[in-house]
């Protein structure tokens, strides 16, 4: 896209992968929004099912993931801030922890479902676990589709191929970071607490 | 065009046929004027000679607020005096108490009515007990039910009497659809949902499904048999004679276990009338 | 996003180079031109599918169980009986595979795909989308949705067939078919969001020096909308069928309520609690804004063929654009009208009554102020200039179809009737298809550096028009007349027996109308090899994408643009032409000018 910038001038003086990042996350927004109004109506026609099923989820566990996301937000901002300032070293610091802490979630997560699992508990338990199911297992892809791009660009920098001049990049996939953390901010206690 | 609509026989389809025709002059009279100023001005304003000037006019605001203002009045008097018509044949509230009460439950690809019998009310019916062979759910504990029968794709109705239909379905939706009493309703799985009407005439009117429901979701066609007084009573005796001899007799539930109709293709809904007792 | 970004600067430098591979050059290009045509060559291929199945529905309702003439014998066995006659299981995959082709392989794509692609980058003369390579994503992953959606025809079961509403419970009990269906429209829908980032990102950010919003073509700002509805709406139906998804292969119950006795299927596995409205809300929460998304670019295209071949500026044109704006959000809140009959709360349905009413408004002044552009214009019937014309005539019948079915009570009698399926194609095929053709014709030139054949074209507008109004009027009569829609055999029924032979004449219609776009397919492909070369501005028409040789070349504009005005100031006194273009200055203006009086009094002198 560099290229392409250096010929067409940013009319709103963003460049397009900010630009396109933040409407691409208003549609992401939407896409959840249909989720929790699902939930919403299905609770209200099964508010005993809902009860008692969330107290079943381990609440624990949903507290150390949420702290390891929120964590992981912060070292995204902060590899951004290390690059932009042109510190490199830090930037690739930075940045494999972010990546550390979005496997530990991951593996948290995973283990959070086989234990259901081994409790015979599955999505079509009942429309409460299909909703946990469906919504965390939703947001655990983004996690992934995250992770994909971050695990790419550290390989690009250790090869001494993501200069400062990027930086804009890493600024876009931080804005997707701090939103797939906001909408576990969102689950976190629609799932967990306030049953 | 009006005329193609099917005989309205029903009270509360009136108001119905009544707005059907006030719209359909409105948008004939805005069809006709709109295309008669678009044909004017494509026979007036054609090119003669290549790059001669048109008139250089951007608009002028007096006219959009003018056809702003008119179409939006027009639309909200169209609202508020449909909504009028609206309420009464829809709202639960504007529910007139019914001279009958019939259950219809849609099954693919058949109707299922149920009567309350001489004592006029139903038998309890429970979700969880629903199966091919009891398509209502029918408790057989319960002494009120004892009465009730049930028929398929056939209903009869006595004349000039305001009927309420409590309406669902057992497995994918359905549409109850009169189309002589302008009565179309889904029938939901899980939900039960009232309609009413009436009939000024007797005879026999056809029940349609109009909501796809399976490949076979043209055949799914009921008969609606308007009688008079008389005749619906006796008819109902004869059901009810038939409850009890069956009662007598180990059930013949099966009789009426759902043969659901083939959609070979050619071969034509199976009508039958089989009456059974509630098991 | 970032390889995105990466692979589009190579590409971006490769082409400088002029080093592109055939590959890179016509399958994998990134450049919009080249996108737009695969995206134009495709929805064509679809158009003749989708066609096809309607034109088998068509033979089926006239002529109930008789084999298909020609084919029939040579057609798979699991769509017609023995003696080559369709069956029921395989109309119901027909009719449902029609609509779900049309609208989300042939129109959306067409009217988005292909006028997003193409014009609007050269419109606001930009060198290409903002971000290439998603526009690549995006074009490839609609072919993929389609062939997807399609896939069940391999299955056992076959294809989906609980219509392209696909309401539950029948498609969370239904065959492999769906489960396909579920997945391919789930990918439409990813590409749709892809594209609509692009698009906005676009127009906010690759403007040309001097373009203000308010200096837009309408195709533009009709595009620009219809993208914030796609990248609003279409996640919200990417949610819902995930969760058909689950209910469909997992057995989950997001949308069947308990106790529910499917004969000859075991109901066991799945627990309930459930509600099957709850997928028409979040469906129609799309599908509504999307009927809109089917629309609004071709309103856009319309108004600027009008204004181009009426020699005028288009009437209101601030009113315009703040019509298409109303028609988006308010497009938002008015989907229960779907919902009438439904079992939704009744109180529900006289609210969506009256914001349906309300959605009526701003079409009304796009209406007329069609009407006005043309007023005292110097209209030149050429074949894009027809085409746009029939679109306004044919889009008033279908939107005042739509006022019957707003009102609730009218669409007690109606709903699911011909009645409706009348309204759908006089909105999306006289409509949305004719904007399409519109679009063609006018930019023909533009793509492909050709004329295309006027004779041809005109004779295959007429021929379209002509039948297009034979296959779909006497519709509304058979909705009228109580006929339901989705059913095989209308003879089953005795209150519908006396109008087979209105649906005979609406099938020997529908089969010429068929038949008639081979003559466009023809007209198009002769054209695009063997047709006369097209001058930079065949059309003498003011916006930018007129203002470069055609075909453009690689990054679009051979000089570099400045914008002085809007785009529709035809018959301008200020200009010696009949029309100013967007990047002429004012000084070359006057200067034209002013040899222009020195030529007459040269003349006057001598005389
Ligand atoms: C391009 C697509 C498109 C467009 C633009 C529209 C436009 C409109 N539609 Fe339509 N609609 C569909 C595509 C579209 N529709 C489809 C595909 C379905 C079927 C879905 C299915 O399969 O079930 C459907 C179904 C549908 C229904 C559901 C019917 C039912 O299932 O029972 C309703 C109900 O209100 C409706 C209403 C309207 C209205 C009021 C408009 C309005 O926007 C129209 C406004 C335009 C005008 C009114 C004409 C111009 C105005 C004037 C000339 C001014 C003067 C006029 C007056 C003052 C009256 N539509
Ligand atoms: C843009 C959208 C669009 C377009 C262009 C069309 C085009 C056509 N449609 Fe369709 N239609 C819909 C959108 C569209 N439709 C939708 C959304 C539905 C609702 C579906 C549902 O209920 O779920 C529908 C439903 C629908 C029905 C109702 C089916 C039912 O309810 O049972 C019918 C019936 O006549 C019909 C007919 C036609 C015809 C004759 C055409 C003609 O214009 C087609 C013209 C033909 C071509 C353009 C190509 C012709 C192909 C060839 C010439 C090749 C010949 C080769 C062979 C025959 C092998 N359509
Ligand atoms: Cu039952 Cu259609
Ligand atoms: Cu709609």
């Amino acid at each position: 896209m560099s290229t392409v910038a250096a010929e067409t001038h940013f009319t709103t003086g963003m460049p397009h992968g900010k630009l396109a990042m933040w409407v691409f996350l208003a549609s992401e927004i939407m896409f959840f929004s249909g989720f929790f109004g699902a939930f919403i109506v299905l609770r209200n026609l099964n508010i005993d099912v809902f009860t008692a099923s969330a107290h079943q989820l381990d609440k624990m566990v949903a507290t150390i993931n949420t702290a390891v996301l929120i964590g992981s937000s912060l070292t995204m901002a902060l590899s951004h801030h290390a690059l932009e300032h042109g510190e490199e070293k830090k930037f690739r610091l930075f940045l494999f922890i972010t990546i550390l802490c979005a496997f530990a979630f991951l593996g948290i997560k995973s283990y959070e479902y086989t234990s259901k699992f081994s409790h015979d508990i599955y999505p079509w338990t009942n429309t409460f676990y299909a909703s946990y199911f469906l919504m965390t297992g939703f947001h655990a892809m983004h996690v992934i589709g995250g992770l994909i791009p971050m695990v790419w660009m550290l390989g690009k920098s250790m090869a001494g191929k993501y200069p400062p001049a990027k930086a804009h990049r890493v600024e876009a996939l931080g804005l997707y970071w701090h939103f797939v953390d906001l909408v576990w901010i969102f689950l976190f206690p629609t799932l967990y607490l306030i049953f | 065009m009006l005329d193609w609509l099917p005989e309205n026989v029903s009270a509360f389809g009136d108001g119905i046929d009544h707005l059907f025709s006030l719209i359909y002059y409105i948008s004939v009279a805005i069809f006709v004027l709109v295309n008669a100023i678009y044909l004017l001005f494509i026979i007036k304003y054609r090119r003669k000679r290549k790059g001669e000037k048109a008139y250089h006019f951007h608009g002028s605001n007096v006219l959009e607020f003018s056809w702003t203002a008119l179409p939006f009045a027009l639309f909200l008097f169209l609202a508020f005096y449909s909504d009028g018509i609206w309420e009464d044949i829809k709202y639960a509230s504007k529910k007139p108490n019914p001279d009958l009460t019939v259950e219809v439950m849609g099954q693919t690809y058949m109707w299922h009515f149920r009567y309350p019998g001489s004592d006029g009310v139903f038998g309890r019916r429970e979700a969880a007990l629903m199966s091919t062979t009891n398509p209502f759910g029918i408790d057989p504990a319960d002494p009120a039910g004892k009465d009730d029968f049930t028929s398929i794709n056939s209903m009869h109705i006595p004349v000039n009497k305001t009927v309420v239909v409590k309406l669902s379905s057992m497995d994918v939706i359905h549409s109850f659809f009169l189309p002589n009493m302008r009565v179309k309703q889904d029938a939901v799985p899980g939900q039960w949902v009232d309609v009413w009407f009436d009939s000024r005439k007797t005879g026999e009117y056809e029940i349609a499904c109009a909501e796809l429901c399976g490949s076979g979701h043209y055949l799914m066609r009921a008969v609606l048999n308007v009688q008079s007084q008389k005749e619906f009573d006796t008819w109902m005796d004869e059901q009810y004679a038939g409850v009890l001899a069956s009662a007598a007799a180990p059930a013949v539930t099966d009789a009426a276990a759902p043969a659901p109709a083939t959609p070979a293709g050619t071969s034509p809904a199976p009508t039958s009338t089989e009456v059974k007792k509630t098991p | 996003m970032h390889a995105a970004a990466h692979t589009a600067s190579h590409d971006h430098a490769g082409a400088h180079a002029h080093s592109e591979s055939f590959l890179r050059k016509y399958i994998f290009s990134t450049d919009h031109k080249m996108i737009a045509k695969q995206f134009l060559v495709t929805a064509i291929v679809f158009l003749f599918i989708g066609g096809a199945f309607a034109l088998f529905i068509r033979w089926q309702l006239a002529y109930p169980g008789q084999p298909i003439p020609l084919i029939g014998k040579l057609l798979p066995a699991s769509w017609v009986n023995a003696d080559g006659a369709v069956t029921a299981e395989f109309y119901a995959q027909l009719l449902t595979m029609h609509g779900t082709i049309m609208i989300f392989a042939v129109i959306i794509p067409l009217l988005v795909g292909v006028f997003g692609n193409f014009a609007v980058p050269l419109m606001i003369g930009a060198d290409d989308m903002a971000i290439p390579f998603l526009n690549m994503v995006s074009f490839w992953l609609y072919p993929l949705s389609g062939l997807v959606m399609m896939g069940g025809f391999f299955m056992e079961g076959g294809m989906a067939a609980a219509g392209w509403t696909g309401y539950p419970p029948l498609s969370a009990i239904a065959s492999t078919g769906q489960t396909l269906w579920i997945i391919g429209l789930f990918l439409a829908g990813f590409s749709s969001i892809l594209g609509g980032v692009n698009y906005i990102t676009t127009v906010l950010n690759m403007r040309a020096p001097g373009l203000g919003m308010f200096q837009l073509p309408m195709t533009v700002w009709a595009v620009f909308i219809t993208a914030i509805i796609v990248t609003i709406g279409t996640p919200v139906l990417a949610a819902a069928l995930a969760m058909l998804f689950m209910d469909n292969f997992l057995h989950t119950s997001f949308f069947t309520p308990a106790h529910l006795v499917v004969t000859g299927k075991d109901m066991s596995r799945t627990a309930g609690g459930g509600q099957p409205l709850l997928w028409q809300h979040l469906f129609w929460f799309y599908s509504h804004p999307a009927v809109y998304i089917m629309i609004l670019p071709g309103m856009g295209v319309v108004s600027d063929v009008l204004a181009t071949f009426s020699r005028k500026p288009l009437y209101g044109y601030k009113a315009m654009v703040f019509a298409i704006i109303a028609i988006a959000f308010l497009g938002i809140i008015v989907w229960g009208h779907h919902m009438f009959q439904s079992g939704m709360n009744p109180l529900l349905g006289t609210t969506f009554m009256v914001s349906t009413m309300v959605i009526a408004v701003p079409s009304a002044i796009k209406t007329f102020n069609w009407l006005g552009t043309m007023w005292r214009g110097k209209m030149e019937f050429v074949t894009p200039m027809l085409n746009a014309v029939a679109f306004v005539s044919m889009f008033v019948i279908g939107g005042l179809s739509g006022i019957f079915m707003a009102s609730t009570p009218v669409d007690v009698f109606i709903h699911d009737t011909y009645f409706i399926v009348g309204h759908i194609h006089y909105v999306l095929f006289g409509g949305s298809l004719f904007a399409v053709f519109a679009g063609l014709y006018y930019w023909f030139p533009k793509m492909t550096g050709r004329m295309y054949n006027e004779r041809l074209g005109k004779l295959h507008f007429w021929i379209t028009f002509i039948t297009f109004n034979g296959t779909f009027f006497p519709m509304h009569i058979l909705g009228v007349g109580g006929m339901m829609r989705r059913i095989y055999d209308p003879t089953v029924y005795d209150f519908l027996k006396p109008f087979q032979p209105m649906n005979e004449f609406i099938t020997i219609n529908a089969i010429v109308l068929g038949f008639a776009q081979f003559i466009l397919v023809a007209n198009l492909f002769w054209s695009w090899f063997k047709g006369q070369k097209a001058k930079r501005n065949p059309w003498r028409a003011n916006s930018l994408e007129w203002q470069t040789p055609s075909p453009p070349p690689h990054g679009n504009f051979d000089a570099p643009l400045r914008v002085y005005r809007g785009p529709y100031e035809y018959s301008s006194p200020e200009s010696v032409q009949d029309y100013l273009p967007q990047t002429v200055s004012p000084e070359e203006v006057a200067e034209q000018r002013r040899q222009h009086e020195q030529r007459h009094a040269r003349k006057e002198s001598e005389a």
